[in-house]
């Protein structure tokens, strides 16, 4: 009886280990992916928001009327 | 007979200071919208002091293609024995706002806020010497000449100069570069705060990318009001300025400056 009690304590404890393997790896795989998000995965070098390109810069005129029309 | 004479007159006094004050407030509020205006310009190009550069540059590529139509002009003007001091003042003029476009683009010492204020002002100088010295020009040309005139115009070239390319090719660099350096900064700092409360973001980068966008949208908005909001603020220095400016030229014009043509 008492070693079958041993047993289960064991078994409870092997369980209770094993859970917090699971817990612990899903978040560090959690943070994994957090990390995975960074600026340069998303976002490739010809659509960073607000650069400029060449050719616009170029290209582009002001206004400022015209001697003759 | 007397006090109903001086009551006239005083009503006639007071309806001619009303209406001072009045036309002064409109010509204030019409100068205000013209700066507002001019903001739109910077659209694309109001995120770092590079980028503001790069708009100075395409201003100083303008006023070079107006000084070269107005060289073109006055030998118009001499080939046909017409006037030409008047439209010669005004190139003078217009090279004077080049020097300091120049000097603008020269300096590390302007801030954002006073590149804008600049462009601003400079901007809308350039504007009114154009249209005054179109005015002008219509008054000196006989109209029988107009076709010819404006065929010698439609010529002129418009490519930016050599130098402004190079110029205008280095700040985009330097631009973006400084734009990857923040975004990736502001990043960081936006995917900490948004993971924390969306749990949704560790499975969808797409989401984040797409939130990320939405809140650099809401910046551009903010910042577009706060330019608003600095014209208005300032709108006695843009006219200290554009006096400043008038004042350094008629001074210059006794002093020879200018006649380097």
């Amino acid at each position: 009886m008492k070693f079958t009690k041993m047993i289960l304590l064991a078994l409870i404890v092997v369980v209770a280990v094993v859970f917090a393997f699971l817990l612990f790896s899903a978040s560090s795989s959690t943070q994994t992916n957090l990390d995975n998000a960074n600026f340069d995965e998303l976002f490739s070098s010809n659509e960073i928001p607000y650069t400029l390109s060449e050719e616009t810069a170029l290209s582009e005129t002001v206004d400022i009327g015209e001697l003759f029309q | 007979m007397k006090k109903i004479f001086s009551i006239i007159l005083l009503a006639f006094v007071f309806a001619f200071a009303i209406n001072l004050v009045y036309a002064d407030e409109v010509n204030l509020q019409t100068d205000q919208n013209i700066y507002v205006n001019s903001l739109s310009d910077l659209d694309n190009y109001s995120q770092t002091e590079f980028s503001l550069k790069i708009r100075f540059t395409q201003l100083l590529g303008s006023i070079d293609n107006k000084i070269y139509q107005l060289n073109e002009t006055i030998n118009f003007l001499t080939e046909y024995n017409l006037d030409t001091n008047t439209v010669e003042n005004k190139l003078t003029e217009l090279e004077q706002i080049k020097l300091d476009v120049l000097d603008v683009l020269d300096s590390n010492n302007f801030s954002k806020d006073d590149l804008i204020l600049n462009y601003v002002s400079l901007k809308q100088d350039s504007q009114r010497i154009v249209f005054e010295t179109r005015d002008l020009i219509i008054d000196v040309i006989p109209l029988e000449l107009y076709p010819e005139f404006k065929d010698r115009l439609v010529t002129s070239n418009k490519q930016l100069k050599t130098e402004s390319q190079e110029r205008i090719k280095s700040l985009v660099k330097e631009h973006n570069s400084k734009m990857k350096q923040n975004m990736n900064k502001g990043f960081n700092e936006f995917r900490n705060g948004f993971c924390d409360n969306n749990a949704d973001c560790f499975k969808d980068k797409e989401l984040l990318k797409y939130n990320f966008k939405n809140k650099l949208l809401e910046g551009k908005t903010k910042l577009n009001i706060e330019h608003q909001m600095l014209v208005n603020k300032n709108f006695d220095k843009l006219q200290n300025m554009m006096m400043n400016r008038h004042n350094k030229f008629n001074n210059g014009q006794g002093q020879g400056f200018g006649g380097n043509r």
